[in-house]
C-alpha cells in the first residue's frame, strides 16, 4: 500500500467492499436518466409549446388595442365600418404614415380613392396636413377627415373652420342633419355620444366645425359636427365615434360613414402615428444617448451571471438528510399545566397543591412521617414557629383564594412558612 | 456536470473583447469560445465513473472522542484524475474535512481520510461518494455520485465512568481487599485470620479462639455470583429531555456504570432495552468484554414513540434468569397512568425479585416550584408541586411494596443508582 498500485483492467469484477457508480452500459443510464427527469422535461417542453403557441396567435392574428383601428374589434376599435366596406368591395388599407398615405394615394389613380385621416395626438404639422390635402385633390380623392385639430382643418381645406368643442348638453341626444348635403340627410340623425379611449388627447368632447356645408349642428348653434367645402372634396367629421364599433349601429352613424368612405372603391384609412413626426423634432433616445457596447455588454454580464449561478449553485452530489429523534422538553407538562390553571382561573386546584406539597415537606421537617395527619402538622409547626395555631390551620388546610392575588398572597405565605420551619 | 470559478473568471473576461467590439458577432464569438473550452475540458477530463471507492469506517468511537474513516479511491481510467472527491456523511457525524482536493494519476489509487467529530449517539450514516473530475483546463467537470454506504456506530459517552473508582473503592471494602474489614458486609462466610487490634470484637469466633492459642476473628464477603437485571425503558417517557440530554442517555449512564461496578463485584449482569419490543439484550454471561458489547448494545437505541409494555416486563426477566435477581428498572415515575403500569409491574416483581427503581427527576421542577413572584409564577409553581407531590405518591407506593427508588437529577442518577446498589449488597439482599 506504501507505493501507488497498478490496478489491472479487468481484473475489477465484484469484489467485496468495493463501490463502483452503477448504470451499466449508455443506453441503460438513458433509459434511467429518462425515467428521473423524463416527467420534467416533457413538462417544460409543454409549458414552452404552450406560450410559443400563445405568443404566435397573439401576433398572427392581426389584433390591435388602438382606437379605431381597423383590426380593433373592441368597442372603441372601427373593424365593424372596415369589415362591412369589404364586403361592399371597397378595398380598405390601413396607414400609418403620411409618406405611406401618399404613396398608396397616388398608386391607385385618379378619383378612385377615400382617404381617412385620425390623428388622436395631434402629430401632424399644419404643413404636413397641406401635403396630404394638396395630394389628395391633385388625385382626385375624397378626404375625410375624423375631429382635425383646428390648424390642421385650415390646411385642409381653407373653407372650413374648427369652432371649438361641443357644449356637453349638446353631446348627449342625436343631432339631426339640417343641411342639404345628401350624405348628411341620408343619414337623418347622427348620434354623438362620445366612446371611451377615442378622441383627441386631453380633449375627449366632439369638436364643432364650420364650413360651405355645415350640418349636425346641436341646437341653438351655427357650427356643426360635420362640415364640407363647396366641392364636397374634403369633409370633417367632428365626432370620431361615428365610425368606432360601439356607435357605428346607432342613429344613422352608418349610413353616413357608409357614404362618406365607402363612395370610392378604395379606402386609405390613415392613422397619424409618430412616424410622422420629423426626425430631426424627435428628442434624442436613450439608446441613442448610451454607448454601443452597453447593450451587448449587459447582455454578456447577464450571462456570466447565470454561469455564476451555475459554478455556486452546483453541489457536491445529493443533500445528506438527518434523522432527527424525538426529543421533548420535560417540563413542557408542567408549563401546559400551570397555562391550564391560569386560563381557568383554577386558584383553588393550585392552592390546594401548593398546600398539600408544604404540608408533606413540613410534616418531613418536623419529623411526623409521611402519613402525619395534617392537623398534627399544623400544630406541631405552630409549636414550632410561636404562630398562633387558627392561622396556620387556614393557611394550611382551609383557605381558598378567590383570586390571583390571594393565591400569589397564599403562595408568599406557604414559602415563608416553609423558610421559617427549616432545619438551621 | 459542473463548471469552476475558473471558467466563471474567463467568462467575464469576455466582457473586455465584447466592449471592445460591440456587435453581435463578438458577441457570439465570445460565446462560441466559452462552448468549446467546456466541451474541451469535459471531453478530456477522466471519468469520474470509472473510480473504485473502498471505505474503512472505524468500528465504534464513543462520543466526544473524533475519529478518522478512511476512503481508497482507484482510478481505473487512463487519464489521470484531478478534482474534487465529497464523503456524503449526515450532519451529525460532523465529518470536519467531508470535500478533499483530489488527484490521482491514471490507473492508481489514492487515501481520502476524512475526520470525524460525531455530535450524536447512535447509528450515523454515509450515503454515498461523489467524485468531481476536472479536465486539463479545470474549467469544467463531469460528475458522478457513486453509492458506497457506510456505518459509524457512535458509543455513549460514559461520563459516569468518573464515579468508577470511588464506588469500586466501596465495593473492596465490602469484599475484604481492602485493608479494613468491617463486621457485617456481607453474609458469606470468608475465612478465619488472627486478630488484630482494631478489628471489630463482636467478630470474634469464640469456637474457634478456643481450639488455639490466639484470638481467632471470622471474616466475612459479599455474595457473589447474584444476578442483576437492568431493565432499561426506551419508550416515549425517554424522549423527555432534562437538563441537556434526553432521560434516555441519562438512563443509559446510569446502566453502564451499574454494569461495570456489579461485574466487578462479581455479580452477573443481563440489560434488557424494552418498551413493547426488546431492542437490546446484553448479557455478562457469555465470555468475553462486558462493557464493550454493552455499549455496542446501547449505542443504537432511541425512545420510541410508544407505551411502555408493562405486563411483558415480568416474561422479560424470567427469560434472562429463573432464579431470584436484583431487577433495576430505569423508568419514569410520571408516565401517564402509573396505577395500571409501573406500579402493577413493580407489585409482580417484588414477589420474587429485589426491585429498584430509578428516574430522572427534572431539576427545573425544583426551580420552578420556588419562584412564586407573579402570578403566572405561582401558577407554575403550583404545577410544578402537583407533579412533585404525584412523584411523592407513587414513590410511597413503590416504597411500600418493598422496592428501592432512586430519583436523582441527571448528573446524580448514574452514582446514587450506584450507592443503592453498593447499599443493597452491604446489607446482603442480593
Amino acid at each position: 500500500m506504501n507505493a501507488p498500485v497498478r490496478t489491472s483492467g479487468g481484473a475489477a469484477a465484484a469484489e467485496a467492499g468495493v463501490f463502483r457508480a452503477g448504470g451499466g452500459t449508455g443506453p441503460e443510464r438513458a433509459g434511467a436518466w429518462w425515467r428521473k427527469h423524463g416527467l420534467w422535461v416533457v413538462a417544460g417542453a409543454a409549458l414552452a409549446a404552450v406560450t410559443v403557441a400563445g405568443l404566435l396567435a397573439a401576433s398572427l392574428g392581426g389584433r390591435s388595442t388602438q382606437p379605431l383601428s381597423i383590426t380593433n374589434p373592441a368597442p372603441d376599435g372601427a373593424q365593424a365600418a372596415a369589415s362591412v366596406l369589404r364586403g361592399q368591395g371597397v378595398t380598405v388599407t390601413a396607414t400609418d404614415s403620411l409618406e405611406s398615405t401618399l404613396k398608396a394615394l397616388s398608386a391607385n389613380g385618379t378619383g378612385a380613392t377615400t382617404v381617412l385621416v385620425y390623428d388622436p395626438m395631434s402629430l401632424l404639422q399644419p404643413g404636413q396636413a397641406a401635403r396630404l390635402a394638396g395630394s389628395a385633390q391633385k388625385s382626385g380623392a375624397a378626404l375625410v377627415a375624423l375631429a382635425p385639430g383646428p390648424l390642421a382643418v385650415q390646411k385642409l381645406s381653407p373653407e372650413i373652420s374648427a369652432a371649438g368643442t361641443a357644449p356637453a348638453a349638446a353631446a348627449g341626444s342625436p343631432v339631426a342633419a339640417g343641411c342639404s348635403n345628401p350624405d348628411a340627410v341620408a343619414a337623418g340623425a347622427l348620434d354623438v355620444r362620445r366612446v371611451d379611449g377615442i378622441g383627441a388627447a386631453g380633449n375627449p368632447s366632439p369638436l364643432l366645425y364650420r364650413g360651405a356645408v355645415t350640418c349636425f349642428a346641436p341646437a341653438g348653434g351655427t357650427a356643426g359636427f360635420m362640415a364640407a367645402d363647396s366641392s364636397g372634396g374634403v369633409t370633417v367629421v367632428g365626432t370620431p365615434a361615428v365610425v368606432s364599433n360601439e356607435r357605428l349601429a346607432s342613429q344613422g352613424n352608418a349610413a353616413l360613414a357608409f357614404r362618406l368612405l365607402g363612395s370610392r372603391p378604395h379606402l386609405l384609412w390613415y392613422t397619424a402615428s409618430l412616424k410622422d413626426v420629423p426626425a430631426a423634432s424627435h428628442p434624442p433616445t436613450l439608446a441613442e444617448l448610451t454607448p454601443r457596447w452597453i447593450f451587448p455588454a449587459s447582455a454578456w454580464l447577464l450571462l456570466v451571471a447565470v454561469i455564476g449561478m451555475l459554478w455556486r449553485g452546483r453541489r457536491h452530489g445529493p443533500l445528506v438528510a438527518e434523522p432527527l429523534p424525538v426529543v421533548v422538553k420535560a417540563s413542557e407538562t408542567v408549563a401546559g399545566r400551570a397555562r391550564m390553571y391560569q386560563d381557568a382561573h383554577a386558584q383553588d386546584t393550585a392552592a390546594a397543591a401548593l398546600q398539600r406539597a408544604t404540608l408533606t415537606r413540613l410534616a418531613q421537617r418536623l419529623r411526623l412521617g409521611s402519613n402525619a395527619d395534617p392537623s398534627a402538622v399544623v400544630e406541631a409547626a405552630a409549636a414550632h414557629t410561636g404562630r398562633p395555631e387558627q392561622q396556620l390551620e387556614a393557611l394550611l388546610l382551609t383557605d381558598i383564594p378567590f383570586n390571583d392575588k390571594q393565591l400569589l398572597t397564599m403562595a408568599a405565605q406557604l414559602a415563608a412558612l416553609e423558610e421559617e420551619v427549616a432545619p438551621r | 456536470m459542473a463548471i469552476s470559478g475558473r471558467f466563471f473568471l474567463l467568462a467575464l473576461l469576455a466582457v473586455v473583447p465584447v466592449i471592445a467590439a460591440p456587435n453581435a458577432a463578438t458577441w457570439l464569438v465570445a460565446l462560441a469560445v466559452l462552448l468549446a473550452v467546456l466541451a474541451v475540458d469535459l471531453a478530456l477530463a477522466a471519468s469520474p465513473r470509472r473510480v473504485a471507492v473502498r471505505r474503512t469506517v472505524p468500528t465504534g468511537v464513543r462520543l466526544t472522542e473524533s475519529t478518522t474513516a478512511v476512503l481508497r479511491l482507484a482510478n481505473e481510467s487512463s487519464r489521470p484524475l484531478r478534482g474534487q472527491v465529497r464523503d456524503g456523511w449526515q450532519p451529525s457525524a460532523g465529518a470536519v474535512n467531508a470535500l478533499q482536493a483530489l488527484r490521482i494519476p491514471a490507473g492508481e489509487r489514492a487515501v481520502v481520510r476524512v475526520a470525524l467529530e460525531p455530535v450524536r449517539r447512535g447509528d450515523l450514516r454515509t450515503e454515498h461518494v461523489t467524485i468531481r473530475s476536472f479536465g486539463p483546463l479545470g474549467m469544467a467537470a463531469r460528475q458522478k455520485t457513486i453509492t458506497a454506504p457506510g456505518t459509524l456506530r457512535v458509543l455513549p459517552p460514559f461520563h459516569a465512568k468518573r464515579h468508577l473508582p470511588s464506588k469500586l473503592r466501596k465495593l473492596r471494602e465490602l469484599d475484604g481487599r481492602a485493608a479494613v474489614q468491617i463486621r457485617g458486609a456481607g453474609t458469606e462466610f470468608d475465612s478465619l485470620r488472627d486478630y488484630v487490634r482494631g478489628d471489630d470484637v463482636r467478630s470474634i469466633d469464640w469456637r474457634a479462639t478456643a481450639r488455639r492459642r490466639e484470638v481467632v476473628v471470622r471474616t466475612w464477603r459479599p455474595e457473589r455470583d447474584r444476578r442483576v437485571v437492568i431493565v432499561l425503558d426506551t419508550s416515549r417517557t425517554s424522549a423527555a429531555r432534562i437538563g441537556d440530554e434526553p432521560r434516555l442517555d441519562t438512563g443509559i449512564e446510569a446502566s453502564l456504570l451499574l454494569a461495570v461496578l456489579a461485574e466487578r463485584g462479581g455479580d452477573r449482569v443481563s440489560l434488557i432495552a424494552y418498551d413493547r419490543r426488546v431492542r437490546a439484550r446484553v448479557s455478562s454471561a457469555g465470555k468475553g468484554n462486558m462493557l464493550g458489547a454493552m455499549v455496542q448494545g446501547l449505542a443504537p437505541l432511541q425512545p420510541e414513540l410508544i407505551e411502555l409494555d408493562t405486563a411483558g416486563v415480568p416474561g422479560q426477566v424470567r427469560a434472562v434468569t429463573a432464579h431470584r435477581a436484583l431487577v433495576v428498572l430505569v423508568t419514569s415515575l410520571d408516565a401517564g397512568a402509573p396505577e395500571e403500569g409501573l406500579i402493577p409491574l413493580v407489585a409482580r416483581l417484588a414477589q420474587k425479585h429485589v426491585v429498584v427503581v430509578a428516574s430522572v427527576r427534572d431539576p427545573a421542577l425544583d426551580e420552578d416550584r420556588l419562584e412564586r413572584s407573579t402570578a403566572a409564577l405561582a401558577y407554575r409553581a403550583a404545577a410544578a408541586e402537583h407533579a412533585l407531590n404525584r412523584r411523592a405518591a407513587i414513590t410511597a407506593v413503590l416504597k411500600q411494596l418493598g422496592a428501592e427508588v432512586v430519583d436523582a437529577p441527571p448528573h446524580g442518577l448514574p452514582p446514587e443508582l450506584a450507592d443503592t446498589y453498593i447499599r443493597l449488597k452491604a446489607a446482603g439482599r442480593l
